[in-house]
């Protein structure tokens, strides 16, 4: 067993850190301020270093600072982390304490330390040396039982570890900024942390909220500003997440922007859905383009509002306006072959320009013209008629389709209905 | 060529690929060749059509179809033997440039078309020549060719290629106007 102990100062966010540390190792425990993670078995992943320069990286991100330290056991290693000492026998012998409860600082072995003192018994090696018959008469039962914890410290065993329910991470602001891109610095900060602790939960997030809070003058009429996101297909990613929230900061503090300094930034993921793989695969790269595919899918949809972005589906129906949907979500985009039947007959060549609201136009001989755009062509050729005829459930009518062929080479798609004179442009050949 | 001279010539061919310069690539189609990462634009009655057919001879192409309002018909792309699963649709209303400059920049699409109307082109910054700038260097980056679409000639130099459609007999084909191909 190799266990690394990260010793926190105390009051830090041990539970966030401890989130993200999941994705360097399944199995984590959480101290009073410090965790464990037992790297044994992930050796063909990554050495020693490698954990300790992540987990470094992750530190530098949550601002925090640490002392690290490896060792074979739980309390060597909560050991050699607090007091910088890489040699079991010559650790002070007040890490006795650790080795009683390497989860809790606990201080029930001070009468015995102070008694340790007095004989000159400094170190775990000068413990360590005195017959063990005589710890029981000279100390009382901790004696016996810190003897025992040293001797059999790979036995301890590894308590669960719970996280929490939901993310959240916040940030005071002392230099309060106004501005957005300042703000977007903090707030990169945070999409950071976040971004570490879905990675290390194995989670993506489906729905997020940011919350400003601003100082509390009297002329701020709306002191805490929320901004939520749901997204159409769940991120992951730091640069995703901010990428959304500078899209969304730039629209609605343009129109209604901060009115005092901001003194404090709250992020909170809702609502999150599993990530499939949370280790990358360096021989595919469908997972990363999946992530930015969702990143791209949110960012228009922020901006130019939902199902602007869509992959077509197709629909079984004759009515050329009714033929396709928009899908949006992963599932669509990998299925669009799904939903084409193959059993019905494809209809006559389509043009692939469909108007949404067919053009009126008037004939003349041979000559067209549609007012609206003031454009007027010259036949050249007529074909069909095709008739397409309504939903009869929908009360629908019938339409006749020509295609009709240009002087200046457009084929514009025309319709006319049986019972009504006028022709209308529904599309063309462009 | 003497061999001490291709030797030069290999030996410059690898230094450019170190730099990061690669040498321009094309996608092939049945009258002209279009360059990658270049900006291409195609004019003239059936330039939807050549557009279609050119995607339909290049199957493994990714495509992002940008308009303002939507009037492409995704079924006729399905009768013209191209697969929906390699197309994104964006209706980007007024904001169809910003759309395009995010699509590209995602780096996702192999094409990214996006056609307009002349008054469109008029409404918008399209003929600024920073955005242009900045569609040729997306562009270049992605290793995608852009397509603009349009009624009218849009004159400007970051355009590789004009291409301008017309009807040939009962098919559309395209010419090179201006560029290389």
């Amino acid at each position: 067993m190799r266990v690394v102990c990260i010793l926190l100062s105390p009051g830090a966010a041990v539970q966030n850190l401890a989130e993200c540390c999941l994705r360097l190792s399944p199995q984590v425990a959480v101290g009073e301020h410090w965790i464990f993670l037992e790297i044994g078995k992930c050796t063909r992943l990554y050495t020693e270093d490698t954990v300790l320069k992540r987990i470094r990286v992750l530190l530098s991100k949550f601002g925090m600072f640490a002392h690290l330290a490896v060792a074979d056991d739980i309390p060597t290693a909560l050991a050699f982390a607090r007091y910088q000492n890489k040699n079991k026998s010559q650790l002070p012998v007040r890490a006795l304490l650790d080795y009683l409860n390497p989860f809790q600082y606990a201080d029930s072995l001070n009468p015995m330390l102070g008694q340790l003192n007095k004989l000159g018994v400094y170190t775990i090696e000068d413990f360590q040396r005195l017959p063990r018959s005589t710890l029981v008469g000279r100390f009382g039962k901790e004696g016996l039982l810190a003897a025992q914890f040293l001797a059999e410290a790979e036995r301890i065993l590894w308590p669960h570890f719970k996280i929490k329910e939901r993310i959240e991470e916040s940030l005071a602001l002392h230099q309060a900024p106004l501005d957005i891109e300042p703000l977007l610095f903090h707030i990169k900060t945070l999409t950071d942390r976040v971004a570490s602790r879905l990675l290390g939960r194995g989670e993506r997030a489906s729905r997020f909220q940011l919350f400003i809070h601003q100082e509390k003058f009297s002329h701020v009429s709306q002191p805490l500003r929320e901004f939520s996101f749901d997204l159409p297909l769940a991120q992951s990613t730091s640069l995703s997440l901010l990428s959304l929230i500078r899209e969304r900061l730039n629209t609605q503090l343009s129109q209604t922007p901060l009115q005092s300094e901001v003194e404090r930034i709250q992020l909170k993921v809702v609502e999150a859905v599993p990530l499939k793989t949370s280790q990358r695969d360096f021989l595919n790269r469908d997972e990363e383009e999946r992530e930015l595919w969702g990143g791209l899918i949110a960012r228009l949809e922020e901006k130019l509002g939902r199902d602007s972005a869509f992959v077509a589906l197709p629909v079984d129906t004759h009515i050329p306006e009714k033929s396709w949907r928009r899908g949006r979500d992963e599932w669509d985009r990998q299925n669009v072959g799904l939903h084409v039947s193959e059993s019905l007959p494809l209809p006559p060549p389509r043009p692939l320009r469909i108007f949404a609201d067919p053009l009126p136009l008037q004939r003349e001989g041979a000559a067209l013209f549609e007012q609206m755009s003031n454009l007027s062509w010259e036949i050249e050729a007529i074909h069909g008629p095709e008739r397409i005829r309504e939903e009869w459930w929908y009360a629908g009518s019938e339409r006749d389709y020509y295609r009709i062929q240009t002087r200046s080479g457009e084929k514009l798609w025309v319709f006319q209905r049986p019972e009504q004179e006028g022709l209308f442009l529904h599309g063309s050949f462009d | 060529m003497s061999a001490s001279a291709e030797k030069l010539e290999s030996l410059k061919t690898q230094l450019r690929a170190l730099g990061g310069f690669h040498e321009k690539e094309y996608l092939q189609s049945r009258e002209v060749s279009i360059p990658r990462g270049a900006i291409t634009q195609v004019v003239g009655p059936g330039k939807t059509e050549c557009v279609a057919e050119f995607l339909a001879q290049n199957p493994q192409l990714q495509v992002a179809w940008i308009e303002s309002r939507l009037s492409i018909n995704p079924m006729g792309f399905m009768q013209r033997n191209l697969s929906l699963q390699r197309f994104l649709f964006i209706e980007a209303k007024s904001n169809f440039v910003w759309a395009t400059l995010q699509t590209l920049s995602s780096g996702l699409f192999d094409v990214v078309v996006m056609s307009f109307s002349p008054l469109e082109q008029k409404n918008s910054n399209l003929n600024d020549l920073r955005v242009m700038r900045r569609f040729q260097l997306l562009a270049e980056k992605s290793r995608g060719s852009l397509f603009f679409l349009s009624n009218q000639t849009l004159e400007s130099w970051p355009i590789a290629l004009h291409l301008e459609a017309f009807r040939d007999a009962d098919s559309y084909k395209w010419r090179n106007v201006r560029g290389h191909a």
